[in-house]
């Protein structure tokens, strides 16, 4: 079935502030709406996956919905999904939060906890806060995601993708003086760890961005 | 810098009202709710926090109204606390727009619903508040409703409890100094910020940006519920992240 428009289907399987994602898309002018039954997925020529909660439940809960094949005959053709913070994080091979649960795999590399790559009480997780983030030099895609380096960006996660090609990393996030993958994209795949929709204009600009994939 | 805590602004509602109490006796209004919180949106606050502090007496109309509306022009996080005390309250709120809940009375009674919640919702959803009052050198213990009943629970070890339990944030306030300007208990924040290793924000007593600035030499909240301070037009959230950018 071949989409005539432009427009953007949020997933609601339970996971996740669909309310702000859809009112993000709105103050930007950008069509959507939110889909609730898996066999509209077809009709809409861009994904979003939003997600807050464990990993485990946003797997079955996408599969007992029926949207776990469809989201993977979406990027079959090739056409675009973001994945926004636990949404992104579904994109790995595996994720290993209260038991090891197999993700789409649409990037190299598991989910791993901030607590096993920092051990200093001085650096709280959930990791919650405004972070400027630093762009991957290695990444060669010119692209308008983030306009200004000066910019923070709203994030609040226990868990973060380990990332094996670091020409998927976009950008990078300092965690306990480590660098986090944060914007990861692979053809049209675009994984955020932070929350675009919670912050403020330069994270609204990043749906105008991906509406132009 | 990457380091700043959160600048959050701290909403006590009544109805469709922003009030301010004092030791949370004592209420002034002071304007509508929304209005306020837009305005610190565009003044640059990391969060916006809304306490429904007669929550339990009246009916809940205003606070959802209130989160609709927040949600479409408010692009930062926003939390909801106030008698919040069954899961579907929890789901009602989060799907009208909150990105967090905060809870005191319905956690401290029945500490299990912390996981309960945390499990359905996820832990980053789920903050919880506690009301500490003085009663002794580095001794605080935990109150509810509106810092009014006692709990009989020491703070330090139901903060620990809070963290085990599966919260995601523990929202900390100082009874003593809340509404009277005169500082942050230094002492009860630094003991639970030392404790926990999940966030804090600290909360209560804010009277001037030297405040947070003592505060952030001696303790490590991740984040600082102001109300008074922003209120009463002291300061604006940007002359108060320009003054903690200059003095740290």
């Amino acid at each position: 079935m071949h989409y005539k428009k432009k427009i953007i289907g949020i997933i609601d399987y339970g996971c996740g502030n669909l309310t702000s994602i859809h009112r993000a898309t709105i103050k930007q002018n950008i069509p959507s709406e939110i889909i609730s039954e898996y066999s509209k997925l077809k009709f809409y020529s861009h994904l979003i996956i939003p997600g807050v909660g464990s990993f485990p439940n946003a797997i079955k809960s996408l599969k007992e919905r029926g949207f776990y094949n469809e989201i993977i005959e979406h990027k079959k053709k090739n056409k675009p999904i973001l994945g926004i913070c636990l949404g992104m994080q579904l994109f790995m091979q595996h994720g290993f939060e209260k038991e090891p649960t197999k993700g789409f795999g649409f990037f190299d590399g598991d989910v791993i906890s901030l607590q096993s790559i920092s051990q200093n009480n001085k650096y709280k997780i959930p990791n919650i806060g405004w972070y400027k983030i630093s762009k991957n030099t290695g990444s060669f895609e010119k692209n308008t995601l983030i306009q200004n380096n000066e910019n923070k960006f709203y994030f609040i996660h226990s868990y973060f993708c380990d990332v094996k090609n670091k020409s998927d990393c976009y950008y990078f996030v300092k965690f306990d003086n480590k660098n986090i993958p944060c914007i990861i994209k692979k053809e049209n795949i675009i994984g955020i760890q932070f929350h675009p929709e919670k912050s403020r204009e330069p994270g609204l600009k990043i749906f105008n961005y991906f509406f132009t994939l | 810098m990457n380091d700043c805590p959160r600048i959050i602004a701290r909403l006590d509602l009544k109805g469709k009202n922003l009030i301010k109490g004092i030791r949370y006796e004592g209420l002034s209004v002071i304007g509508e709710a929304i209005d306020y919180a837009m305005k610190y949106y565009l003044d640059n606050a990391d969060e916006i926090i809304y306490v429904d502090s007669v929550a339990s007496l009246y009916g809940r109309n205003s606070l959802f109204t209130i989160i609709q509306q927040s949600t479409n022009e408010i692009f930062i996080p926003v939390s909801v606390g106030g008698g919040i005390s069954t899961i579907d309250d929890v789901k009602n709120l989060l799907n009208s727009g909150a990105d967090k809940i905060v809870l005191n009375k319905a956690a401290i009674e029945n500490p299990s619903l912390i996981e309960n919640i945390s499990n359905q919702i996820g832990s980053q959803s789920l903050v919880i508040s506690v009301q500490a009052k003085k009663r002794g050198i580095n001794k605080w213990e935990a109150f509810k409703i509106c810092g009014r009943e006692p709990t009989g629970w020491d703070v330090i070890e139901w903060c620990a409890e809070i963290e085990k339990r599966g919260a995601g944030e523990i929202f900390l306030t100082s009874i003593d100094n809340d509404g009277t300007e005169s500082g942050f208990d230094i002492d009860l924040i630094k003991a639970v910020t030392e404790k926990v290793s999940i966030p804090v924000i600290a909360s209560g007593g804010c009277g001037s940006v030297d405040d947070i600035i003592e505060l952030l030499k001696k303790a490590n909240p991740s984040g600082i519920a102001i109300g008074t301070l922003i209120h009463y037009g002291y300061e604006t959230i940007k002359s108060i992240k320009k003054k903690l950018k200059n003095a740290l």
